[in-house]
């Protein structure tokens, strides 16, 4: 028996197998798309790493889309809760739950469930990038910056996480495996403290501005503003008392680095000054499908005839308690608002009382918005405006919240906030406030100043008191000032007081079932999230 | 040739002679001589080996004469056999004296590569009654007794365990089989067939070329390039110790075919020639014109916003117009088929004789959808060449061409719909076309007569038939070559190389005249594919008897296997005019240019096989299997997988004490245990991937890359462990009884596991979940008449009965998968997979009957959705949750699509040289999704079924089985469905019935005819179900393993009669 194995051996290696016997046989080269194996080897796959990690904010991974995060969703979760946007839609319809602080909103809502997977969908993506990209042959210089740069990304998605949910699980490397451990949730304190890491880390590569064709990479005035921020936010939200100072300190080095306030408030925002000297960092969109803004369909009134080709929602609208307090002279008014256009060769003109009535659907019965809006898109993710992530006038009123924090209203607190209220018109802040009333006065100037922009939500954590009476003011307000026709006022304000709990969102229900070892925010307990 | 091979190759020799030379005897000897002839022509037989039994050193070859002498014959009583390739061996007894000469001579007789009696078991061939295993085999008898058209028709009904479905009947569309049920969910669930030793990759959406926004994909049937005609047999392989030597890929079973070879002597020529004509077997009976707008009226009447679409003025209008179009007639149309076969087979007489079978074909089938059909030609040459009595090499060429045209006929019931779904639809009040000559469309011409009609965007059926142009193009070329060597009398070693190539294309356009083609102003779309594999075999194989009670036959091999394929796809719209159609599909000027895609992969596969089987003095049986496969498409830590078996026999009738019961002739019992697997995962799973994402930097483009999926280095097979338990009984001289029970339960099924967002994924393949699979099959033949002379009447039937339970026992943490969304325009969710179920049970609302009364309305205690009290006339819908309310929470599972049992009955009757065959098949217990229903039992914005209009509930007809009109009784609330709309879709089916006349002997005599046979077959002739759409046989979502059991559209089955002639000279 143990001849005939010996033959059979024996056959198989005098006759057999003209194949050949490669030892590779069986190894598996991919053809028709790259894999990680095969990438990553030269300046060009470097940067093609870190240009997706811009694309996270707009281009997310598949089967999500762009209006989970910065499309749509972020701006409802971060902008709705405030006084001065609205979203007029029936009680229950999950975009009123945010708007309304209702009791029905739980762990399970959809939009931060998105907002999670995209986030981290992104950060994956910056995770590889920085653990790649050192390995690339290739200008080392550049390279730093490469780094730097999705560092400055990565930032940015916690920033949003941690503002939102508090401590977050920090996934810091890339995913190679899919038996990867679970992550535990970081304390606010250390999601903070990494954020601050990546942005003090990429503000010592990035250069102060980039040439031509890298406009709009990020820069040192990026990483620094946003690093200014998130002390505030980190100050405001968890009492690291030290923070003010650390953040005043960043955002007066931003201040030296040449930007300034634009003389046009407007054109901040309808893709006609894109370069301008006030925005330090802004999401990169151009009148190409796909590759463009998205937030127009959900901003324009609905209108019969169609005010916008593609589509239009008309789910931001103004409070009027908030629309009627503008200064008269504030030019932030017009350049927020739109309350006339011109459609099918009409100019149609918005009133309070009759609104832009549509036949088929809700109309508008506030003023809409008109930051971001691009009626002549190339389609509903092919709008030119790019989306402010952060700008000078931010800076400045950081800068005077924090000034007053660490050292009460001073002179130049009160400069920062009256070069903005100057831009816009309005007279001087007035002199000679107590530290409570001049931090108030300038949670009240970013309202006015940074309306739709995605901040809202994360000032009214900073200053939770002051936000809490005027939140609960305006809801006592809006049910007779400008509710929905299709809004029953007797089920739409129940969360009244506002609890506690509201300083922060639930961790997503779904996280929490895929992550068991994730814990729930208190107050949102949902059964799942222990 | 280097001294180290001449070194390795004298060793070689030197082996095999110690392995096969015992030593000489040097006793008193004797000898033998005779003659070898062929029995049916007396002719001696050149080169035939005659050996004594057991001594292979005692051995001569014929010469020219036939002649044969062996010497040096020990005394005593011998055994000789007389073997030669192309006949059936022989063995005869001898006394050996000292000195002296006794002369024996054998006849022998010729005899395909197989005969009934044995059967292909993957690697080698067995005799029927030896086999261990599971094995149903399809004989030539069974092949050449019906006109057929493609192979997997043959397997419907004939082999117990076989399931068969029809995922569309149109010329050339897809079966799908199973066998043993369904044990995968995401993978492929289809066995694997080998063709003449070559294993078919059957990756289903490998091999299908992009569909491109086609609302139907078709994928390759790997059979349907073969000619039904060239199939000497099929073997089918069901349990785990017949398909072990299949290793990864015999987890779904396995289907071997073999062609017919050259065989005889003189050249035997057959010609065959058949045609029929088919008529579509059953419409579905809606409105005529009157009935519908009498239907529209009441129904109008009836609504919260009451009005009257059509008036009586309108009514007389149209009916004095003559408008009353019957949309089904208009569609379907006679279908015809022809089909012309040639083959010519024969053996040359020489030394080394040559082996030969010629054939070409010719089918064509006109369907009974305009616009539809398949002609196929097809060529095989198989040649089979001795060199010497030891030394054999072959080869085999297959080349066929079908080119099918189709028509959309499945699919949505929107847009999107194809002809048939729209036929049932479009109603009767719209003539074809308009005044202007353009067609009709119910939306919006069915709105004037009242806006609140709101006709859904369904196109003109007939321009889909008459203007849609769908043309698949496939091209197949399957070869073989192999040299086997006997090395030794019971050494033999084969190395053969193989290959499968072919293409795919498919073209089609939409013009103008057609609703999709009107909204793109033209619509092309070109696809083509190119899969070519390459396969290198090399086997040993050692077959000996020790002394007079040992059996045993050992195989070795080692096999690699490489299959690459190509694919495009290309679309274009807004074209100038429609004139050229798809061919010049860069002139079109689609907004932001044409859609264009390409692929490739490349899959190997490595493996080592080895099979014992050992035979103990022809009672006890034990076979050994093992296959290690290694594949590409496993993960870098699993390349390998190790698929054993093992397998016992015991023939109780060989037992001395049972021996001399007269009425048993075998009686066999069997068990097996192994572990196959099912590799279908798509090339390249187990690899991370990168994909591109678009930002811009200063207004300019820029490419970004990111990772899109993560790796999975344990991604393996699907690992399958089957029981089999059977037996074999043969009896009274005109019985053979086959039972099994098996148990299989599959492991490490293929699931999309959801990944903690963290990771920045959302799910990944992996292996987890398990899903079991039981059941019993048994089949009986039977020679109830038997024959005492070739003019007596004769009676043989065969009858098959199968039944499987399928269950999920896990799915690696979630209870409960749902399948896609069916594709309508409703978003009915798909069949669910849940923990405990079979695989793709049916999941809505469980409806019970209309509410006859108000006594019946307020003995139920919950409210209806939306919070409505139940009425009269009313659909009854269960509160499954109890919560006194139907929400969506009252949806649960409803029905199953997988039969209870599947039965087969052949009877065959004849009486002197007619010949009367039916085959009788159906299927019991299981549940269609009938969506073709939703529209027409609901609203008059499309054609309504008779039986709903007229069986109503009314206060006049309170028996009424559909709830009163304006309700629909398919549907709660919206995208959903309730039980109603599930059939019962068990059926009895006629499947085919034959006469034939075969020409006497004495008669075929008289002329150059060796035998001639006339025959008139009715296909579908007969159908019991109480299915009311076109088919019960019906899959026409998937013929994958979820979404299975659903008709929306689905091409209707014919009925067909067929003439057919054969002769043989």
């Amino acid at each position: 028996m143990k001849n005939l194995f010996k033959t059979v051996a024996l056959a198989a290696v005098v006759l057999g197998v003209s194949s050949g016997c490669q030892k590779d046989f069986l190894t598996e080269v991919p053809q028709d798309f790259v894999s990680p194996g095969i990438f990553y080897k030269n300046a060009g796959d470097a940067t093609a790493a870190v240009n997706a990690v811009y694309g996270s904010f707009i281009n997310l991974n598949s089967p999500l889309s762009s209006s989970q995060y910065m499309g749509r969703n972020l701006w409802m979760v971060l902008e709705y809760p405030t006084e001065v946007v609205t979203s007029r839609l029936s009680a229950t319809n999950e975009r009123s739950l945010v708007d309304n602080y209702h009791t029905q909103f739980n762990s399970a809502h959809a939009y931060l469930q998105g907002i999670w997977e995209a986030a981290y969908a992104g950060i994956n993506r910056a995770n590889s990038a920085i653990e790649q990209v050192p390995n690339v042959p290739m200008d080392a210089a550049r390279r730093d910056q490469l780094v730097a740069e999705a560092k400055y990304l990565r930032a940015l998605h916690y920033y949003y996480l941690a503002g939102l949910f508090g401590g977050v699980p920090l996934k810091l490397t890339a995913t190679s495996s899919i038996t990867g451990d679970n992550l535990t949730r970081s304390t606010a304190a250390e999601t903070w403290t990494q954020i601050e890491k990546d942005l003090t880390d990429a503000a010592a590569v990035l250069p102060a501005a980039w040439g031509g064709s890298d406009f709009g990479r990020a820069t040192k005035g990026a990483a620094l503003t946003l690093l200014g921020k998130v002390y505030l936010q980190s100050a405001g939200t968890t009492g690291t008392a030290g923070d003010w100072k650390k953040g005043l300190d960043a955002l007066q080095t931003v201040m030296t680095l040449g930007y300034a306030l634009d003389p046009s408030y407007a054109t901040l925002f309808n893709g006609t000054n894109e370069r301008s000297k006030e925005i330090i960092f802004s999401l990169q969109n151009v009148r190409v499908d796909g590759s463009g803004g998205t937030l127009t369909q959900w901003f324009v009134p609905v209108t019969s005839p169609a005010l916008y080709a593609l589509s239009q929602q008309n789910q931001f609208q103004a409070e009027r308690a908030f629309y009627d307090s503008y200064n008269a002279n504030d030019v932030r008014k017009d350049g927020t608002w739109m309350t006339s256009f011109t459609n099918a060769g009409k100019l149609v003109t918005w009133a309070w009382t009759s609104g832009i009535q549509s036949a088929t659907s809700y109309g508008s019965t506030g003023p809409v918005p008109r930051k971001y809006v691009d009626l002549a898109g190339a389609s509903t993710n092919g709008e030119e405006p790019d989306v402010v992530i952060t700008r000078y006038a931010d800076v400045l009123l950081s800068a005077a919240e924090a000034s007053n924090e660490v050292s009460g209203p001073t002179a130049s607190a009160y400069d920062y906030v009256n070069q903005v209220r100057a831009r816009a018109k309005v007279p001087n802040l007035t002199a000679g406030l107590s530290q409570g009333a001049f931090r108030d006065s300038v949670y009240l100037e970013r309202r006015y100043e940074l309306a739709l922009e995605a901040h809202g939500l994360f000032d009214n954590r900073r200053n939770w008191t002051w936000s809490k009476a005027r939140i609960e003011a305006s809801m006592s307000n809006i049910s007779t000032a400008n509710k929905s026709p299709f809004t029953s006022a007797t089920t739409k304000f129940d969360a009244r007081p506002l609890g506690d709990k509201w300083k922060l969102y639930p961790i997503p229900l779904r996280a929490c079932q895929l992550n068991p070892l994730l814990v729930q925010n208190a107050g949102w307990e949902d059964g799942v999230c222990k | 040739m280097t001294n180290t091979t001449l070194n390795w190759a004298s060793r070689l020799m030197i082996l095999l002679a110690s392995l096969a030379a015992p030593s000489v005897l040097a006793a008193q000897t004797g000898r033998v001589t005779g003659t070898v002839t062929d029995t049916a022509t007396g002719q001696p037989i050149i080169s035939a080996t005659v050996s004594v039994v057991g001594k292979s050193n005692l051995a001569a070859i014929t010469g020219a004469d036939g002649h044969y002498s062996i010497s040096g014959i020990p005394e005593g009583i011998v055994q000789l056999s007389a073997r030669r390739i192309g006949y059936a061996p022989a063995e005869r007894q001898a006394v050996a004296k000292a000195g002296e000469t006794q002369v024996v001579h054998f006849a022998l007789r010729a005899q395909a590569a197989q005969l009934a009696a044995v059967v292909s078991v993957g690697y080698g061939s067995q005799n029927k009654r030896d086999v261990t295993g599971a094995v149903s085999a399809v004989t030539t008898d069974a092949l050449e007794r019906s006109p057929i058209v493609s192979i997997d028709q043959l397997l419907q009904g004939t082999s117990p365990g076989v399931d068969v479905t029809t995922a569309s009947s149109e010329p050339g569309g897809a079966l799908t089989v199973r066998i043993r049920g369904t044990s995968s969910i995401t993978g492929s669930a289809e066995p694997l067939y080998v063709i003449d030793g070559f294993p078919i990759e059957n990756d289903i959406d490998g091999q299908s070329v992009g569909n491109g926004g086609r609302s139907r994909t078709t994928p390759a049937n790997p059979l349907a390039s073969l000619n039904p005609s060239d199939i000497e047999s099929i073997s089918i392989l069901k349990d785990a110790s017949s398909t072990a030597i299949y290793g990864a890929r015999g987890a779904n079973g396995v289907v071997i075919i073999t062609t017919k070879q050259g065989r005889g002597t003189k050249p035997a020529v057959s010609i065959e020639y058949s045609t029929g004509s088919s008529r579509v077997a059953k419409t579905y009976k809606v409105l005529n014109a009157a009935q519908y707008m009498d239907y529209a009226n009441t129904y109008g009447q009836g609504s919260s916003q009451p009005y009257l679409p059509f008036p009586d003025s309108t009514k007389a209008r149209i009916l004095a117009a003559g408008i009353n179009t019957d949309w089904q007639d208009l569609i379907f149309r006679g279908g015809g088929n022809r089909n012309l076969q040639m083959t010519v087979r024969g053996a040359t007489t020489a030394a080394s004789p040559t082996r030969y079978s010629l054939s070409g074909g010719y089918f064509t089938q006109d369907g009974i959808v305009v616009g539809s059909g398949i002609t196929r030609m097809s060529a095989r040459v198989n040649l089979t060449q001795a060199i010497g009595s030891r030394v054999e090499i072959a080869g085999s060429v297959n080349a066929s061409q079908a080119k099918s045209k189709s028509t959309p006929t499945a699919g949505q019931q929107n847009s999107n719909a194809g002809a048939v779904s729209a036929a049932i639809q479009y109603v009767p009040v719209l003539p074809v076309r308009r005044a202007d000559g353009t067609y009709s469309l119910i939306n919006p011409d069915l709105n004037v007569y009242s806006s609140l009609l709101d006709a859904p965007q369904t196109p003109n059926p007939v321009s889909m038939t008459n203007d849609v142009t769908d043309s698949l193009s496939d091209t197949r070329i399957l070869a073989n070559v192999y040299g086997q060597v006997e090395l030794l009398d019971n050494l033999r070693f084969k190395v053969s190389l193989g290959t499968d190539y072919g293409t795919r294309g498919r073209n089609t356009y939409y013009p103008r005249t057609t609703m999709r083609g009107a909204s793109s102003a033209g619509d092309a779309i070109r696809a083509g594919s190119t899969s070519s594999s390459w396969l290198n075999e090399n086997i040993l194989t050692y077959t000996r008897k020790f002394g007079t009670a040992h059996d045993l036959a050992l195989l070795g091999g080692f096999t690699r296997q490489r299959t690459d394929f190509d694919g495009n796809s290309m679309e274009n719209t807004n074209f100038v005019s429609d004139i050229t159609g798809y061919n010049s599909i860069g002139t079109g000027t689609q907004a932001g240019g044409p859609n264009i895609s390409s692929r490739r992969s490349t899959q190997t596969l490595q493996s080592y096989l080895a099979r014992v089987n050992y035979a103990f003095r022809e009672r006890y049986f034990v076979t050994g299997t093992v296959r290690r496969d290694g594949s590409s498409r496993f993960a870098a830590n699993k390349k390998y997988g190790n698929f054993p078996s093992v397998a016992v026999a015991w023939r109780a009738s060989s037992e001395p004490w049972l021996q001399k019961r007269d009425f048993i002739d075998d009686l066999k019992f069997r068990v097996t245990y192994g572990v196959v697997g099912n590799p279908s995962i798509r090339p390249y799973q187990s690899l991370a991937r990168l994909g591109t994402n678009g930002y811009s930097f200063a207004g300019t483009a820029v490419a970004g890359y990111y990772p899109t999926s993560v790796a999975n280095d344990d991604l393996s097979w699907e690992s399958t462990a089957q029981t089999d338990l059977g037996v074999d009984f043969a009896f009274l001289g005109r019985f053979n009884f086959t039972a099994d029970y098996y148990k299989k339960k599959t492991t490490n099924l293929l699931l999309q596991v959801s990944l903690p967002f963290e990771t920045g994924f959302q799910s990944a393949l992996a292996n987890r979940g398990s899903v079991q699979n039981a059941g019993i099959e048994l089949g009986l033949e039977a020679t109830i008449l038997k024959p005492a002379n070739r003019n007596a009447p004769s009676w043989r039937a065969n009858l098959n009965f199968a039944r499987n339970t399928n269950k999920v026992l896990d799915l690696g943490g979630p209870q409960q998968i749902f399948a896609d969304l069916l594709t309508t325009d409703y978003n009915l969710p798909g069949t669910l997979i849940q923990v405990g179920q079979p695989i793709g049970v049916f999941y809505g609302f469980r409806s019970s009957g209309v509410i006859r009364d108000s006594t019946a309305a307020a003995a139920i205690t919950w409210k209806n959705f939306s919070n409505s009290t139940f009425k009269p006339g009313d659909m009854r819908v269960e509160d499954i949750d109890g919560d006194g309310v139907i929400t969506l929470a009252d949806r649960t599972v409803i029905g199953n699509p997988i039969p209870k049992f599947t039965v087969g009955l052949t009877n065959t009757v004849s009486y002197r040289g007619v010949e009367l065959t039916a085959l009788l098949q159906g299927v019991y217990g299981n549940k269609i999704l009938n969506i073709n229903r939703i529209r027409t039992e609901s609203s008059p914005r499309v054609n309504v079924s008779v039986e709903r209009y007229l069986n109503a509930w009314s206060l006049t007809n309170p028996g009424g089985t559909f709830p009163r009109i304006g309700e629909n009784p398919n549907q709660v609330g919206t995208n959903n469905f309730t039980s109603n709309l599930l059939e019962d879709g068990s059926y009895l089916r006629l499947r085919a019935l034959t006469v034939s006349f075969v020409l006497p002997e004495a008669l075929a005599m008289r002329t150059p005819l060796a035998g001639a046979r006339v025959y008139l077959t009715g296909n579908n002739l007969f159908t019991s179900t109480k299915y009311v759409g076109f088919d019960p046989d019906v899959s026409s979502q998937s013929v994958g393993t979820t979404n299975r059991g659903i008709d929306i559209g689905a091409y209707p089955l014919s009925r067909s009669i067929t003439m057919g002639l054969n002769l043989n000279f």
